[in-house]
């Protein structure tokens, strides 16, 4: 683990916190290093030995004590200051026992006493100035990985759109930042605790965590406990964004681990970053309902105003019709009575078309439409609308041209049948009588099939290509009862739900061009019809009549 | 002794329905029994002994798909629902509590009388006395000999194929759930090893080989979000 432990055996550059120095001096520490650390300087101060030893048979006497200083400086930038001390003592020691006259036994003079005390205060002043840098150097190396992780936790929270995935993405970066457990708290509207939302969803609060989490909202400050049961030091930072607190981050680490002041700002920035993100998404989504309310609105007033029309006429031609069938009834010639009521046959598959596509609409923009794909070959639905729509297209031939070898495509039948009724209703609309009418698959990349449209009509204005997909909009050739314009933006609606695309276009040899995408996302289901082919040599034997 | 006419017991609450309804029906050769709410279907269904039973899914007082179950517990005649488009889970689901026919409202008269003699068929026929031959103009399939024939040619089948297709057979006129045709060819675990897909890529190769026109089923027909229909000539009549 790269991150330097609080319990280094180095000591902090600065005052612990009175708060939290329970937490970071208490812990019972284990020292392992600093057994091997102390192991490391005895030797080095017994080279420094040796070499000084040497050193005085080739008559460089005077460099000896240089040869200690050295050591120390080896050992403190190393060791924490303790060892550094320890190396210190050791090395006046072996230098007077050793090096100071007379040889092999600890000086008396006043003024060799005086030199090994200060020996004594150049070798303290050395170690400790030495472990010193090496603490900060440490220091500087855990902040600027911290920034980095602040950094990088505001990052990733800035691509997230969702609150719930906010507090995930918020937990996991937090828990990896600082090597513990960690989940966001938000309080409810009426300030109670529920669930915490941890790196992978809702988890429930240990006893107690709740009772701490309301206490560091309502103090706007870090709360801070132990426990005992679990051995965890806990920390729990308030998350408060313009106005007040709204819930809290809590983190739960090993109490060998501990907590020391660089971990704790750590917490309290990643806090302060998590509480930025969240406000911004929940402020997001009330001015996204905000923009969806006024766009409603807007609709309501459309629909309202085309729904007098467009929905009274056919009615009126019901009503008309029935009427007369009613009174006139037993004057009419038969053939003028089939008449009126296939009049009355049409003008409700007008209505029972739009109805449908009202209700489409509204159910897509609640997002109630969620199509359950399931695997299946396009032509079914095709042959199914292709039997449907022969009322519709009042004679225009229809051309099917799917090739039976394309492959299974994830869609929602019933949601692709009303997209291509919508669009062969589209073409009898803006389509003189008896032009041709085709519907094409293909798929020309393993990644979707493309539907195709084709009509021999007058094609499409120009600007109007992308206008055709608005709501509310109908051609500039449209007669009128033809529908409120909504056929076209219920298909968009729909093939967008299926994760594909719709445009239009003018043909190049004349008539319009509908063209929407069905992509063919996650792996496909093995397809049966590579098994056919075997099959069908074993046919002679079952099922040939014999 | 002339055979009465066949009564159908009419549940749905709406007045204009009901009227129409029973129009059609009394022009269809039918005679016809009305009630408004579940309840009463109950009561009606025990103390008339209706031939078939026609029943909106939304009704006022119980669901709809309840009446059927409950129906269906001691009742044999069949039962048609009637249902909007969009709904083919209430569908499914009144199929599989019971059900043996489904309408999609709005319908043409011809269409609910073509659905009431199905069932009147098949319930004449009873569970043991499953049609073996199916006699359309263009389609004929003989399930003792193994045998079909399309516009006079005989027409060689898969071992799958024909399982399939003997399933619609046996069922011919009324839809048939995916679940359903999924279980009887490809067994029991086929209906939860998600391979709904197989059923689809069969039918289509089944149509390649029946209908005249692949791309425009005649017979073998899909009712999208529920299933299969297999039709014959008493369907295909307006």
């Amino acid at each position: 683990m790269a991150e330097p432990r609080p319990d280094d055996p180095v000591a902090p550059p600065a005052e612990p916190r009175p708060a939290f120095e329970r937490a970071s001096t208490s812990v019972g520490r284990t020292r392992p290093r600093e057994g091997v650390a102390i192991a490391a300087a005895v030797g080095a101060i017994a080279v420094a030995t040796g070499l000084g030893w040497i050193a005085e048979h080739a008559d460089l006497k005077e460099s000896v004590p240089l040869i200690y200083v050295v050591a120390i400086v080896l050992i403190a930038s190393r060791a924490g200051w303790r060892v550094a001390l320890l190396g210190a003592l050791l090395a006046v020691l072996a230098n007077a026992y050793f090096f100071v006259p007379p040889a092999f036994a600890f000086p008396t003079k006043p003024r060799d006493l005086l030199m090994a005390l200060a020996f004594l205060v150049v070798a303290l002043v050395v170690g400790t100035m030495t472990a010193r840098l090496h603490v900060y150097a440490l220091v500087a190396d855990r902040r600027a990985r911290h920034a980095e992780a602040l950094r990088g936790a505001a990052r990733a929270l800035a691509r997230v759109e969702r609150e719930d995935e906010v507090l995930r993405v918020a937990a996991s970066r937090t828990a990896a930042a600082l090597d513990g457990e960690a989940h966001v708290v938000v309080l409810a509207a009426d300030g109670t605790v529920g669930d915490g939302v941890g790196p992978a969803g809702a988890v429930a609060l240990p006893p107690g965590e709740a009772a701490a989490v309301v206490e560091a909202v309502g103090r706007g400050a870090a709360v801070h406990w132990e426990e005992p049961d679990t051995d965890a030091a806990v920390v729990a930072s308030p998350l408060a964004g313009k106005g007040r607190g709204f819930g809290a981050l809590v983190v739960r680490r090993a109490r060998s681990q501990g907590w020391n002041e660089e971990g704790l700002a750590l917490v309290e920035g990643m806090a302060r970053v998590v509480a930025d993100a969240y406000e911004r998404v929940r402020l997001a989504g009330v001015a996204q309902r905000a923009e969806l309310e006024s766009r409603t609105e807007r609709l309501r007033s459309a629909l309202l105003s085309s729904v007098s029309h467009d929905l009274r006429t056919p009615l009126a031609v019901i009503l008309g019709a029935a009427t007369h069938l009613a009174d006139r009834g037993d004057d009419l010639p038969l053939a003028r009575r089939t008449s009126l009521a296939r009049e009355i046959e049409r003008e409700v598959d007008r209505l029972n078309r739009l109805v449908a596509n009202l209700l489409s609409m509204t159910r897509l923009d609640a997002g109630a439409i969620r199509p359950s794909k399931e695997w299946q070959p396009l032509d079914d639905i095709v042959g199914a609308v292709a039997g449907r729509s022969e009322r519709l297209l009042a004679g225009r031939p229809l051309v099917v041209d799917v090739p039976a070898d394309l492959p299974l495509v994830p869609i929602d039948a019933v949601l692709v049948e009303q997209v291509l009724i919508n669009l062969l209703d589209n073409v009898a609309k803006h389509t003189p009588p008896g032009t041709e009418v085709v519907v094409r698959a293909r798929a020309p990349a393993a990644t979707e099939v493309v539907v195709e449209v084709l009509d021999r009509g007058p094609g499409l204005a120009s600007g109007e290509v992308e206008a055709v997909f608005e709501r509310f909009r109908r051609g500039a050739d449209s007669a009128p009862g033809q529908g409120v314009g909504l056929g076209l933006a219920v298909c968009r609606g729909i093939v967008h739900a299926h994760g594909g695309t719709l445009t239009a276009a003018n043909r190049p040899d004349g008539g319009a061009a509908f063209r929407f995408t069905l992509p063919l996302d996650g792996p496909p289901p093995p397809d049966p019809r590579r098994d056919l082919a075997d099959l069908d040599e074993g046919d002679a034997v079952e099922g040939s009549g014999t | 002794m002339i055979e009465p006419a066949p009564l159908v017991l009419v549940v749905e609450d709406e007045p204009a329905m009901t009227r129409l309804l029973t129009s059609i029906l009394g022009e269809g050769g039918y005679r016809v029994f009305a009630v408004g709410t579940g309840r009463d279907a109950e009561l009606q269904a025990s103390s008339r002994a209706p031939d078939v039973v026609l029943v909106d899914l939304g009704l006022p007082d119980r669901d709809g798909i309840d009446v059927v179950r409950q129906l269906r517990t001691w009742m044999t005649a069949p039962i048609v629902v009637v249902s909007a488009r969009g709904r083919e889970r209430d569908k499914v689901e009144a199929l599989d509590a019971g059900a043996d026919d489904y309408l999609t409202k709005p319908f043409g008269a011809g269409e609910l009388l073509a659905r009431l003699r199905v069932a009147l068929r098949h319930a004449a026929r009873g569970v043991a006395g499953a049609p073996a031959v199916l006699d359309a103009t263009d389609l004929r399939v003989d399930l003792e000999r193994r045998e079909v024939r399309v516009r006079g040619e005989v027409v060689r089948l898969t071992p799958t194929e024909w399982k399939l297709l003997a399933v619609l057979v046996r069922h011919a006129g009324r839809v048939v759930l995916q679940a359903t045709l999924l279980r009887e060819v490809w067994g029991k675990a086929a209906e939860s090893q998600g391979l709904s897909h197989y059923l689809r890529v069969y039918v289509a190769a089944l149509r390649r080989k029946l209908e005249q026109d692949p791309s425009r089923p005649r017979y073998l027909v899909t009712e999208p979000g529920v299933g299969y229909r297999l039709r014959d000539d008493a369907d295909l009549a307006p």
